[in-house]
């Protein structure tokens, strides 16, 4: 039964998007815009790429590999330093109240305005790039932990002080295996963000990665290098979604992740 | 279980022994709110109490200072002769929510107790196998809480509870979130893990039909904060029928219609006090 349901979603997940293939190659047909390629063009190009053809000097692979590396370096940076301080946070109303309004202030700036300061301190090339990707996930892994850590159902305490747990066994015991479906949902949203963000990471003196890609063909009038490469970012950004999904279930062994 | 009959053959100890226990909280702008006044109460080893009253009467309140749960601020209150400071395994508490940890499985939740004292991962899988068995889930240990049903859950709660034999079971309204059916067969399931395992219990529920169907005594408590009065014990009734009681009997119902008869007149009484 599952099977077919399966099926059916599959199913579902189709028209909407020939739908729009249509559309597009529709506008092209009819002179609507200019200089917008095709779909049929984009894909030709597409296949070009996989079968190895240079962009840039690159194989698309090596483009892929380094946005990839960037995210995941920044990705981790940021979460070893936003869980921590996350728990700490959520866990001690004195640090909080010394800490949130800092980090209340400096969250509206957008990271694309942090870009040029991340050139000038940290240099042109993949680390300011990093340092972009940690700023822009840092957010939202250390407000969900916050926010996890400080919504433990009152119950629960309640019920292991009742059983026994020894005051300084609640926070590993009970507090962070509670917190673990919004440190999850934290990651998810930040993984999200770093993939957004390494575009923009990319547009100023690196030679490699899915963002250089499209900022190299963009100057060069590129218009179907351009989708191509917003088209294989969309689907990497998909594939670790999935992939980082797969891995906290395979760490969790089956324990209920609240919604996925 | 000594009854009213018996010749005494063995010294009854007290389990849970309440003197003058009050309850102060503060409240808003400098006032004080008096939650519960000079409640004397003795429950005794292998007991089974029920606390009824009209919401509001404290009767949460007296579990949660057994429970350790909140300080008591007049009078004592002793667990076999212990005072009560803090909430501990001595003094287990089923919750009307259940309160159940979602990341472990029933097992695991069951288990939870014995391991935080330290028993080793072998004998804990012997206990948690034992109290399987006697709430009936033993299918069920390799499952999560969100996969059980209210009833399942509640269950997996009391052996929870049972797998640190426990001087007393707290249950505060326990089968007040679940639909009439299954809280009868709950009722039933609880009386025949009592009468196999006898702990100490002190039940908390607003029906009176449950207190008559379940309990040895029930404590009848009025008052509160809403009428006036700080909470109370007005009564307290043995109910001396036989297990298993039959609802439909002329006696059952004599006792529940009496039991009634003093909730409702104590509500009333608080009516007019305020």
């Amino acid at each position: 039964m599952n099977q077919l349901r399966n099926w059916r979603t599959v199913a579902l997940a189709i028209p909407v998007p020939v739908l729009l293939l249509i559309l597009w190659e529709l506008v092209v047909r009819g002179d609507l815009v200019a200089n917008l390629p095709g779909p049929v063009e984009v894909f030709t190009q597409f296949g070009e790429l996989l079968g190895g053809r240079l962009a840039f000097d690159a194989p698309l692979g090596e483009h892929i590999w380094q946005s990839a590396r960037r995210v995941l370096t920044g990705f981790g940076i940021a979460c070893l330093i936003a869980v921590p301080l996350g728990v700490l946070m959520g866990r001690s109303p004195r640090l909080s109240s010394l800490l949130d309004p800092t980090v209340n202030l400096l969250r509206p700036i957008p990271v694309t305005a942090w870009a040029p300061l991340m050139v000038v301190i940290v240099g042109i090339g993949s680390k300011s790039a990093i340092v972009l990707i940690v700023i822009a996930t840092f957010y939202p892994v250390l407000l969900n932990t916050i926010a996890g850590v400080r919504n433990v159902p009152p119950r629960l305490l309640e019920a292991a002080a009742m059983l026994g747990t020894a005051r300084h066994r609640v926070l590993w015991q009970v507090v962070l295996p509670a917190a673990l479906p919004s440190v999850f949902a934290g990651m998810r949203i930040g993984l999200g963000f770093a993939w957004v963000i390494v575009v923009v990471g990319e547009t100023v003196g690196v030679q490699t990665g899915l963002g250089a890609l499209i900022t190299q063909a963009w100057q060069v009038s590129r218009t179907d290098l351009i989708i191509t490469g917003m088209l294989v970012i969309g689907l990497a950004g998909f594939l670790s979604d999935k992939g980082m999904s797969a891995l906290w279930r395979l760490a969790l062994r089956n324990r209920p992740l609240g919604s996925s | 279980m000594p009854t009213a009959t018996d010749p005494v053959t063995a010294p009854v100890t007290t389990a849970v022994s309440c003197r003058g226990l009050g309850k102060t909280y503060p409240g808003s702008r400098g006032r004080t709110v008096e939650a519960l006044r000079d409640i004397d109460l003795d429950i005794a080893e292998g007991e089974f109490v029920c606390i009824v009253g009209a919401s509001g009467c404290g009767k949460s309140t007296l579990l949660r200072l057994v429970a350790g749960f909140e300080p008591v601020t007049a009078g004592s209150l002793t667990v076999r002769g212990r005072p009560v400071r803090a909430p501990g395994p001595d003094r287990g508490v089923v919750f009307q929510d259940y309160g159940l940890f979602p990341w472990l499985t029933v097992a695991g939740n069951i288990g939870y107790g014995p391991r935080q004292r330290g028993v080793s991962r072998t004998e804990t899988r012997r206990v948690v196998e034992r109290y399987l068995e006697l709430v009936q889930l033993g299918k069920f240990a390799d499952r999560f809480p969100h996969q059980l049903s209210g009833g399942m859950q509640q269950r997996v709660a009391i052996a929870r509870v049972l797998a640190n034999d426990p001087a007393v079971l707290l249950m505060d309204e326990p089968f007040g979130a679940l639909d009439s059916l299954t809280r009868e067969k709950l009722q039933l399931s609880l009386l025949q893990i009592w009468q196999q395992v006898r702990s100490t219990v002190l039940f908390i529920t607003h029906s009176v039909e449950e207190a008559v169907l379940l309990a040895d005594r029930v404590v009848v408590m009025s008052g509160g904060p809403n009428h006036g009065v700080p909470g109370h014990v007005a009564e307290i009734s043995s109910i001396d029928l036989p297990q298993p009681r039959d609802v439909t009997s002329p006696e059952f119902n004599q006792m529940k219609r009496h039991l009634l008869d003093v909730v409702h007149r104590e509500v009333a009484a608080g009516a007019a006090e305020t």
